[in-house]
């Protein structure tokens, strides 16, 4: 649940905050859970809701100039990222979260968090279709917004 | 030079090989020391006692009287025993 909730908020300590979170309400929900689903799928949609929560509070909160600043700077790095891909990845963090809310879900929890297409359904109660459709308009416009930050004077190595 | 096309498409297939995120090393003993708190004391409403009490009483008083009345069956059915002795001569009196 933290890798997932560092996929979407690229921020250690925000994402260390969201997985206390999703202890503390299974921890108080547990009871709740009807167990037609898998617990994990349980867990990723409320790790998924309560991080996309978070990321709207952070939009509504009036930001300093310091902070927009920050905010539109390509300086994540996700751990496990191998080393080789690190600089490319930067670029890919950076313009995840210009994606809808579906397309990101759908985008962070089959190449972030490495689940099959059929999980990631089952967790955005939606078909493995739907998902799949997800995935290339995800593509899409990712690729429009790198484009859009492409470097000047970029070669490659 | 690579064009723009296939540096984005070079950007998009970096997450190939990502390993996942560990948290801190403090994060399980953060959220452990959280439980216990989050842990509310469940409190019995007072409406919810006072059906418990009276339901109690009753289970008690119907026990109360069932034991009486058994008690009274015993003593009835020991009295008609020893009349019935005593009709018959069961037994050698001296």
């Amino acid at each position: 649940m933290y890798n997932t909730a560092l996929g979407y908020l690229q921020n250690v300590e925000e994402a260390e905050e969201i997985t206390q979170d999703v202890f503390l309400s299974i921890f108080k929900r547990a009871n709740t859970f009807k167990g037609q689903s898998k617990v994990s799928t349980w867990i990723y949609r409320i790790t998924i809701n309560k991080a996309l929560n978070q990321i709207e509070k952070r939009n509504r909160r009036p930001k300093s100039n310091l902070e927009i600043q920050d905010y539109h700077q390509i300086d994540f790095q996700h751990p496990g990222i191998l080393l080789e891909n690190k600089e490319k990845a930067q670029y890919l963090f950076s313009v995840i979260n210009t994606l809808i809310a579906t397309q990101k879900t759908a985008f962070i929890l089959s190449y972030v968090e490495g689940l099959p297409q059929q999980e990631v359904a089952d967790i955005m109660e939606t078909t493995v279709k739907s998902v799949e459709s997800l995935l290339q308009r995800a593509k899409t416009n990712l690729k429009k917004k790198l484009i859009s930050i492409y470097p000047e004077g970029n070669h490659k190595k | 030079m690579e064009t723009e096309e296939q540096w984005a498409d070079d950007i998009l297939k970096s997450l190939d090989g990502i390993k996942k995120a560990e948290p801190g090393a403090d994060l399980f003993a953060k959220i452990t020391a959280q439980l216990p708190e989050e842990n509310d004391v469940k409190i019995i409403p007072l409406q919810r006692l006072v059906w418990l009490a009276a339901a109690a009483s009753i289970v008690i008083a119907i026990n109360i009287h069932v034991f009486n009345t058994q008690n009274n069956t015993d003593t009835n059915s020991t009295s008609e025993t020893t009349e019935l002795l005593n009709d018959y001569v069961l037994y050698k009196t001296n």
